[in-house]
């Protein structure tokens, strides 16, 4: 049955629909059979709209975790290569147990890297599960510590702060690059914010010698959760590519 | 029919049009003719949708806005998954992005917001124009409930599939609504 047919059965039978209609609005002849103004109100949205959607169509599909995964590589790169290029080792200085050093930096570093896969994925509940990693790595950077204080005073690990500030920089822009690729979600911009800003929690596990917990709340995890706060803020200043979710 | 299902829409099993998810199917394969049909099947009352929720003005832009996201955010489409909740998921984002961007769209001093597609429209005129103001007040959230589950005739579990609640949450704020628009209609009963 073609959709001339197809409209005209429904006519007949007193049940005409959306579909119905928008054929209606693209074939005079048929519009013409229908109640005054039923077409105009069904049909939104004009051919060269849909010429200009096919065209956009037309383009070859990629999937969804390519830019994601491109950024958890990135923020593994800068991870490792500030890691490299800092001094000292706190993993030489430290005198927390060893497994539990460890077991805080493989969560800081499945944050940064496999974080990004989830706080981007179409799955609506990944991103939660993004938020947990994040909950995790703070809890872990205030456990895998011997408690010892390194400075002499407490403000000379400022420091901390802007390390932790100038590297999510770079992750934390091209995390809102991707954001605006898909719909606003606070959530969503909240794991993304702390997942950058983690690349620098990860690189002072390995870097910072002061195991003080108020050193490590306060240069360390508060800069890093202002910087997913600000992530939600900037979200929601940008102007959105696509509201799939 | 569904309850709650708009006036005007039945069911065309007659001819069994091909599912929207395979459309979608063949869509991500690459058929761009595919898409033409999903947009030509759900174009008119997307639109619908997005003129009580927006109001008429930005509506058109809205559905256009919507389908660009779909073909732009096909790569998100999880293979599987309903199309329905998800092409309502992106029209509801778009609504609400515009209503925090911008002020809603006031009614008139009837109350009414003007011109809705007419598969939606009320068989009586008064009534009609008393509903359009009655949601015009509700809550973004409560409207939104509402207008999937009377006009668009989605089960609660399809609306909590678009909007990305439980079932039960839906429940609830379409419930709310519900009262609140009877609440805000009472006067219609009086009246007749």
């Amino acid at each position: 049955m073609n959709p001339h047919q197809r409209l005209v059965q429904h006519l007949a039978a007193g049940a005409l629909d959306s579909e119905d209609a928008a054929h209606a609005s693209r074939c005079p002849a048929c519009a013409a059979l229908l109640p005054a103004g039923a077409a105009e109100a069904d049909a939104p949205v004009d051919a060269g709209l849909l010429a200009a959607l096919q065209r956009e169509a037309s383009r070859p599909v990629r999937a969804w975790w390519r830019w994601p995964a491109l950024l958890a590589l990135a923020n593994l790169a800068l991870a490792a290569a500030a890691v490299h290029v800092l001094e000292p080792w706190n993993a030489e200085a430290s005198t927390s147990p060893v497994w539990l050093f460890l077991g805080a930096s493989v969560v800081l570093l499945g944050l940064t890297t496999a974080g990004a896969l989830l706080a981007l994925a179409p799955r609506r509940r990944w991103p939660e599960a993004a938020l947990a990693l994040a909950g995790l790595s703070a809890a872990g950077v205030l456990l895998a510590t011997d408690g010892r204080a390194a400075n002499a005073r407490f403000w000379d690990g400022a420091t901390c702060l802007v390390t932790v500030v100038l590297l999510a920089l770079l992750p934390l822009s091209a995390g809102l690059l991707l954001l605006v690729r898909v719909a606003y979600s606070p959530l969503r911009a909240l794991a993304v914010g702390l997942l950058s800003a983690g690349v620098g929690l990860l690189v002072l596990q390995f870097h910072c010698t002061d195991g003080a917990r108020p050193h490590l709340l306060v240069f360390h995890l508060l800069p890093w959760a202002v910087l997913g706060v600000a992530a939600v803020l900037l979200r929601r200043l940008l102007s959105t590519w696509s509201y799939a979710p | 029919m569904k309850p709650g299902n708009p006036v005007g829409r039945t069911p065309t099993e007659a001819h069994a049009p091909e599912p929207d998810e395979l459309l979608m199917e063949r869509f991500l394969g690459g058929d761009a003719s595919a898409f033409e049909a999903l947009f030509v099947r759900h174009a008119a009352r997307v639109h619908a949708y997005l003129r009580r929720m927006v109001g008429p003005t930005t509506a058109e832009d809205l559905t256009q806005v919507t389908f660009l996201s779909v073909v732009r955010s096909r790569d998100r489409f999880v293979r599987g998954a309903r199309f329905r909740p998800w092409l309502y998921a992106i029209a509801s984002n778009a609504a609400r992005d515009q209503l925090r961007r911008a002020r809603f769209e006031q009614p008139t001093d009837t109350g009414e917001l003007p011109e809705t597609a007419a598969e939606d429209v009320l068989p009586d005129p008064a009534l009609e124009k008393a509903v359009q103001g009655a949601l015009a007040q509700l809550p973004v959230q409560q409207r939104e409930a509402i207008l999937l589950h009377r006009f668009q005739g989605f089960s609660f579990g399809e609306i909590a599939e678009a909007l990305g609640l439980s079932e039960s949450a839906v429940k609830v704020r379409a419930h709310r609504g519900y009262v609140r628009l009877r609440a805000l209609l009472a006067h219609l009963g009086e009246e007749t």
